[in-house]
């Protein structure tokens, strides 16, 4: 019974890590751009909507609408002026623009936020929880899963059968013979940053809920973007989705056996991943 | 006077008024008397910048204020001497504070030191100020803290005097607030796995044993690692030992993290008291509704009886002061901002030499003041340059100004200075 109630606490947490790990997916795993601000965009992006609603009385279903369409407008303008000036065969320039682009969204949202921890007010969805056969979940958690299902789906959906996702999958394995073809890989690459950022959006109202945000949180919940990313393997959706409940169910295994032990449960899961299967649990055969 | 600032930390609001004091002073004082004018160096180092400038809000206000009160000079021993202060931004860093203390000790040779808040900041920077010979001042961290890992249990320090509670004194304030309300007597407790969490959660010296003495049932579980997203383990532990009291210490992320969790688990203490992350009113805030009952320890509220030896303002005075000014809420470290300015002063005006390092450190020794936080006088305390002052504990209501007012619901340790303003409640989970 613990242990059935810790793997259902570990899925509903991974829920959580499948949202920040998403857009990782897309973005690393698929384009091949390793986004260092992936987590401090997500900072930007809660403190956003926590300043907006304290200004617009919106529910919390208003505020994901709201959010979701500068996050979008984020996301392009992102790829547009930064990322396409850096992204090529080569890894390391983009890493190195967005590990500086890292330190100036902490340092910018210290200025106009300051260093106070902030939450959204708690609206009754954060605290709802329901039960069956004695063990309770979180209304929040479950939605947060069910979100990161749909997002996955429709993601996986979009990449397999959309003219989008063909030409996205193009310009990944080979830009200038996708160029050729007469896909724009840099119009296609503003696109994909634009809807991985969106999901951040949704990710970041989720966030402020559950917990709190301060400028310095965001690559504190990085890591486990990658880690899933990586333990699911590159290139895949689904991948990055189970990587995201491996992490989960491993960190709340391991805090049940000892509270100070979960999230090392996590690294070492990812740690043994990579020494046994180093391409990812489903990557794709080559 | 002038006051100094660091060009690449300071904010625009501080580094305009600095050039402000600096332009006025130049212009007020004529040539010869600027030059036979003798100057005092103060050092300030201070967490201004980084995840500890909650602290460092009221340090930065404060040397302000003074900056104000002393640009005529002061007079010493019927001579009046201009004060140069070096507010220096640590950036939460201690590292940096160490780095700081060494170059305004050296190069700009100051003649007294104040580490303004903070085991990160005090303690480094003290270090070198008993390395070098610089008297040194600091609060706003347990006694325990300033003295134990600096090795001052085999011999006291010659240097570095400090001024706040202990940690025997806060656990007597969290039994004491448990005792006044109805529960089983089953506490469970959070300690988070970095050095606050190890000396709260120690079994020799900490919470559990102190809490056992009083005559609770305490369940530790092993400590977490700051910034868990999960607390599921913790909350069944409490849950199957109906643990009615949560204690122990953990950051706002943390306990707001615990708390959703808790809602979500069906588990409602009945009591939530926790050190660090309920201190100041954005920590409340973030706790949103169930913030309401949540309890803490108070080292300093507008309702202390004392006043400012520097300025006669009461404590009511100097919150009200600050919330006018900078439109936010008080914040406790606000009253010891101010004390250890009022320690500085005094302790120069009684220097037999205000220039020399060692006739400072003797009139610091020997003080013996009654500040906005109490009376401050090294010897009688636990240690040689210790003096301890008062705490209590408080819990958060519903506030009519702002969204949280703090009121204090226990005072068993200090009855002589306050009395308890209400009688504490368990918290209403809705």
């Amino acid at each position: 019974m613990q242990w059935l109630d810790a793997i259902i606490q570990g899925v509903l947490l991974g829920g959580m890590y499948a949202q920040y790990a998403l857009g990782m997916a897309l973005m690393f795993g698929v384009m091949r751009i390793v986004n260092i601000a992936h987590g401090d965009v997500m900072i930007l992006l809660s403190l956003i909507v926590i300043s907006l609603a304290g200004v617009l009385p919106l529910g919390n279903i208003g505020l994901i609408v709201v959010i979701v369409p500068i996050a979008v407008l984020l996301g392009w303008v992102l790829q547009k002026f930064i990322l396409n000036k850096v992204v090529g065969a080569d890894p390391l320039p983009s890493l190195i623009a967005t590990f500086g682009l890292s330190i100036a969204l902490q340092n910018l949202m210290l200025e106009v936020w300051s260093a106070d921890t902030r939450s959204l007010p708690n609206s009754g969805i954060a605290s709802a929880s329901f039960e069956i056969g004695g063990i309770y979940m979180g209304l929040l958690p479950v939605l947060v899963l069910i979100c990161a299902v749909v997002l996955t789906g429709g993601l996986d959906a979009v990449l397999r059968y959309s003219r989008f996702g063909r030409g996205l999958r193009a310009a990944a394995a080979d830009t200038e013979a996708a160029a050729m073809t007469g896909v724009d890989p840099k119009r296609i690459y503003a696109i994909a940053t634009a809807i991985a950022v969106a999901i951040l959006g949704l990710a970041a109202v989720f966030a402020a809920l559950r917990a709190t945000v301060s400028p310095s949180d965001g690559s504190a919940q990085l890591i486990y973007a990658f880690e899933a990313v990586i333990i699911g393997g590159m290139g895949s959706l689904w991948g990055a989705f189970l990587g995201a409940m491996v992490l989960g169910v491993a960190q709340a295994i391991g805090l049940r056996i000892d509270p100070g032990l979960g999230i090392l449960f996590g690294h070492l899961v990812f740690l043994a991943v990579l020494a046994t299967r180093p391409e990812g649990i489903m990557a794709r055969k080559k | 006077m002038t006051l100094t600032i660091n060009p690449h930390t300071v904010d625009r609001r501080t580094l305009l008024k600095g050039l402000g004091a600096v332009t006025a002073a130049t212009i007020a004082l004529p040539h010869g008397a600027r030059a036979a004018a003798k100057t005092i160096k103060v050092g300030v180092i201070s967490p201004m910048t980084g995840p500890l400038s909650l602290f460092g809000d009221t340090d930065d206000y404060t040397a302000n204020k003074i900056m104000d009160l002393v640009k005529d000079g002061i007079e010493i021993g019927g001579e009046t001497y201009n004060i140069e202060i070096l507010l220096r931004d640590a950036q939460s860093n201690p590292n940096k504070a160490a780095e700081i203390a060494g170059d305004l000790i050296l190069n700009d040779e100051v003649h007294i030191m104040l580490p303004a808040s903070t085991t990160d900041i005090n303690n480094p920077t003290a270090d070198q100020c008993e390395l070098y010979g610089v008297p040194c001042i600091s609060s706003n961290s347990p006694w325990q803290a300033f003295v134990m890992p600096r090795g001052g249990a085999e011999q006291p320090f010659e240097w570095t005097y400090h001024f706040f509670w202990g940690l025997e004194d806060v656990l007597g304030t969290f039994t004491g607030m448990w005792k006044s309300i109805e529960t089983n007597g089953k506490v469970g407790m959070l300690f988070p796995r970095n050095a606050d969490g190890e000396t709260w959660g120690s079994d020799e010296y900490g919470l559990p044993p102190a809490v056992r003495d009083a005559g609770f049932e305490a369940f530790a579980p092993s400590m977490f690692e700051p910034r868990t997203n999960d607390f599921s383990a913790q909350i069944a532990e409490f849950k199957r030992n109906e643990c009615e009291i949560v204690g122990g210490i953990t950051y706002v992320a943390d306990l707001k993290t615990f708390i959703t969790q808790c809602n979500q688990q069906n588990y409602h203490p009945k009591v939530v008291t926790v050190a660090a992350a309920l201190l100041f009113p954005s920590g409340i805030e973030a706790m949103g509704e169930l913030g309401t009952g949540m309890s803490s320890e108070v080292w300093w509220t507008p309702a202390f009886p004392y006043t400012s030896s520097l300025t006669g303002q009461t404590s009511q005075d100097l919150a009200d002061n600050w919330e006018s000014e900078t439109g936010k809420q008080w914040t406790q470290p606000l009253g010891y901002a101010h004390a250890l300015w009022e320690v500085i002063l005094d302790t120069l005006k009684r220097s037999e030499n205000p220039l020399d390092r060692m006739a400072n450190r003797d009139a610091l020794a020997a003080t013996n003041l009654d500040t906005i936080v109490g009376n401050i006088r090294f010897g009688d305390g636990p240690h040689a340059n210790i003096c301890k002052t008062p705490i209590f504990g408080g819990q958060w209501v519903k506030g009519e100004k702002w969204p949280f007012d703090l009121k204090i619901v226990d005072a068993s340790l200090n009855p002589d200075v306050l009395q308890p303003e209400a009688q504490m409640f368990p918290i209403a989970w809705s």
